[in-house]
């Protein structure tokens, strides 16, 4: 690779903690972090009756057992309905040494539940993959492990 | 299969991949027979959207012919000549039912990083990035299509492969702009880049009945073709004031509505054009927004900016003072192209609408790394170079 070649792509790692950076800064103002009872949810588009109820939520909720809640509400105007989950009392960030990873699961399950409510599937990537490993795609591969888990929901 | 990957910053190479395979129920798996370079994969080309890794396949328009389909793929059948939507979407979602086919909540599979960045995800796209979900591009043999009854669309047997093809991402998109910008009878448009979209936004804008377009570039050859094929007036702002010629032609008014084709890598003259090559090069920019700035400032008081072009996160100097004052209404998106093809290939199919003289330079994707070569460098008139796998 060429200088310029790894110049840029210091730069670019640079940009992808930058990028972090600034949506965290932009979702959570100059407040304190989330609170630790919040809810992750999603909307669906659909009814409510058609989203699910205690003992029939979609499976990648019903997987999460009874180490959460769920709350479903209509969505205003026509937008559906909204998907609500967290993690119960005991288990929330700061109270439990996994929470971060319920939290990731719960937000894959969130988005599992929508795709499979709304298209009947859950969407997966291309594989076998065509990429290679290398040590400059080192932060991006760090930040895919969370693609599903992680993000602003 | 051949495929065209991209192996670093300005490092591209073809090579043999495994065939992509049915994964979900609704895909189908594409013969790609045409596939394009577009302007915004020289974004990725050049590592200024830093979401590529080393072997992806890059390539999101194109056209092809149907060879396997899921289980349940309702509309397309087996030998289908289709022209596929850059974007994918799920067809479902609320978003999707609002026809904004590009914001899909379901057609990304990387939503975290985009949710992060943006503050919510887009769909997917083809070959732009693991931050549109790291689908593999359509620069090689085959390709998988998911949501394929969604997002592929047959082509008419009067349209030929050569003006199709452009319906997948260039020709929607230059419709979005006009469109989404609210272009009307006796409207003023002016078209910021002479490129593929910016020809397509151009003669869209004709089409829904604007009194005058006017197309900016600096490229001779991109403005004569502009002026030849779409039929609308150019400018050439290395050689005069866009701003003066402007306020001229619009007897002080300023344009109607100003639909910006450039992107984060635009070019710029002078000191300002310095200072956002420097702060871009350095990264304390993410994108250059020169043509932006010259749209926002020669728009009409309570006209419309549409921004065509692919910016990846933060600018500097928005003139913003220019759009509360003026009272503009600024707007963007990716393309919604599953809202536009069918009625594109119809128009297409009636000759409103021809893009050939877009594919300037045909080639096999052996010689893929040279096509983005001359693309890049804009060498030998190159508008835009396709694939024939």
């Amino acid at each position: 690779m060429t200088n310029r070649g790894r110049l840029a792509v210091a730069a670019a790692t640079v940009a992808i903690g930058g990028t972090a950076a600034i949506g965290a800064a932009a979702r959570s103002g100059p407040g304190a972090g989330p609170r630790p009872d919040r809810w992750h949810a999603v909307t669906v588009n659909l009814a409510p009756q058609d989203v699910g109820s205690p003992g029939r939520w979609p499976q990648p909720i019903a997987d999460l057992g009874d180490r959460v809640e769920v709350r479903v509400v209509p969505a205003p105007g026509d937008r559906g309905t909204e998907l609500a989950v967290r993690a119960r009392a005991g288990l929330r960030p700061g109270e439990a040494p996994d929470a971060d990873d319920l939290q990731d699961r719960i937000r894959v399950a969130l988005r599992h539940s929508r795709m499979l409510l709304e298209t009947g599937e859950v969407l997966q990537p291309d594989r076998p993959s065509t990429t290679r490993p290398t040590v400059t795609s080192l932060p991006l591969r760090a930040a895919l492990r969370r693609s599903q888990g992680g993000g602003r929901l | 299969m051949r495929a065209l990957q991209w192996d670093g910053i300005d490092k591209l190479s073809v090579n043999t991949v495994p065939d992509p395979r049915l994964i979900n129920s609704q895909d189908a798996i594409v013969r790609v027979r045409r596939t394009t370079t577009c302007g915004s994969d020289l974004h990725l080309l050049g590592g200024y959207i830093p979401f590529m890794r080393a072997g992806d396949v890059l390539g999101h328009e194109f056209l092809g012919e149907v060879v396997e389909v899921g289980s349940d793929v309702r509309l397309h059948a087996v030998g289908d000549r289709v022209v596929v939507s850059s974007f994918i979407a799920c067809g479902r979602c609320w978003f999707c039912r609002q026809e904004l086919y590009s914001s899909c909540d379901n057609g990304n599979t990387n939503p975290a990083l985009t949710e992060t960045m943006w503050g919510a995800a887009p769909g997917g796209c083809f070959g732009y990035s693991h931050a549109l979900g790291g689908n593999a591009g359509s620069h090689a043999e085959y390709i998988r299509v998911p949501f394929a009854d969604v997002g592929a669309f047959r082509v008419p047997d009067g349209v030929s492969d050569e003006r199709a093809l452009f319906a997948s991402d260039a020709a929607p998109t230059g419709w979005m702009g006009a469109d989404l910008g609210g272009v009307r009878p006796g409207d003023v448009v002016a078209v910021w880049g002479a490129g593929g979209v910016g020809q397509m936004a151009a003669r869209a804008s004709m089409l829904l009945g604007a009194e005058r377009v006017i197309v900016i570039d600096r490229f001779a050859d991109r403005l004569q073709a502009t002026a030849r094929h779409v039929g609308c007036e150019t400018l050439d702002y290395s050689a005069t004031s866009v701003s003066a010629e402007l306020e001229e032609a619009t007897a002080g008014r300023g344009v109607d509505v100003a639909i910006e084709a450039v992107g984060m890598e635009a070019h710029g003259r002078g000191i300002s054009g310095a200072y956002d090559q420097v702060k871009h090069q350095l990264r304390l920019q993410t994108d250059r927004p020169t043509a932006l700035r010259e749209a926002i400032y020669n728009t009409r008081k309570g006209g419309t900016v549409f921004v065509l072009g692919v910016f990846a996160l933060a600018v500097n100097k928005f003139p913003l003072g220019a759009v509360v004052n003026k009272g503009l209404t600024v707007r963007g998106a990716q393309m919604h192209g599953q809202r536009y093809i069918p009625m594109l290939l119809e128009r297409m199919e009636r000759g409103e609408l021809v893009t050939e003289h877009l594919a300037t330079h045909v080639m096999p994707l052996e010689e893929g790394p040279r096509g983005y070569a001359m693309f890049k460098e804009k060498q030998d008139g190159c508008l835009r170079a396709v694939f024939t796998p």
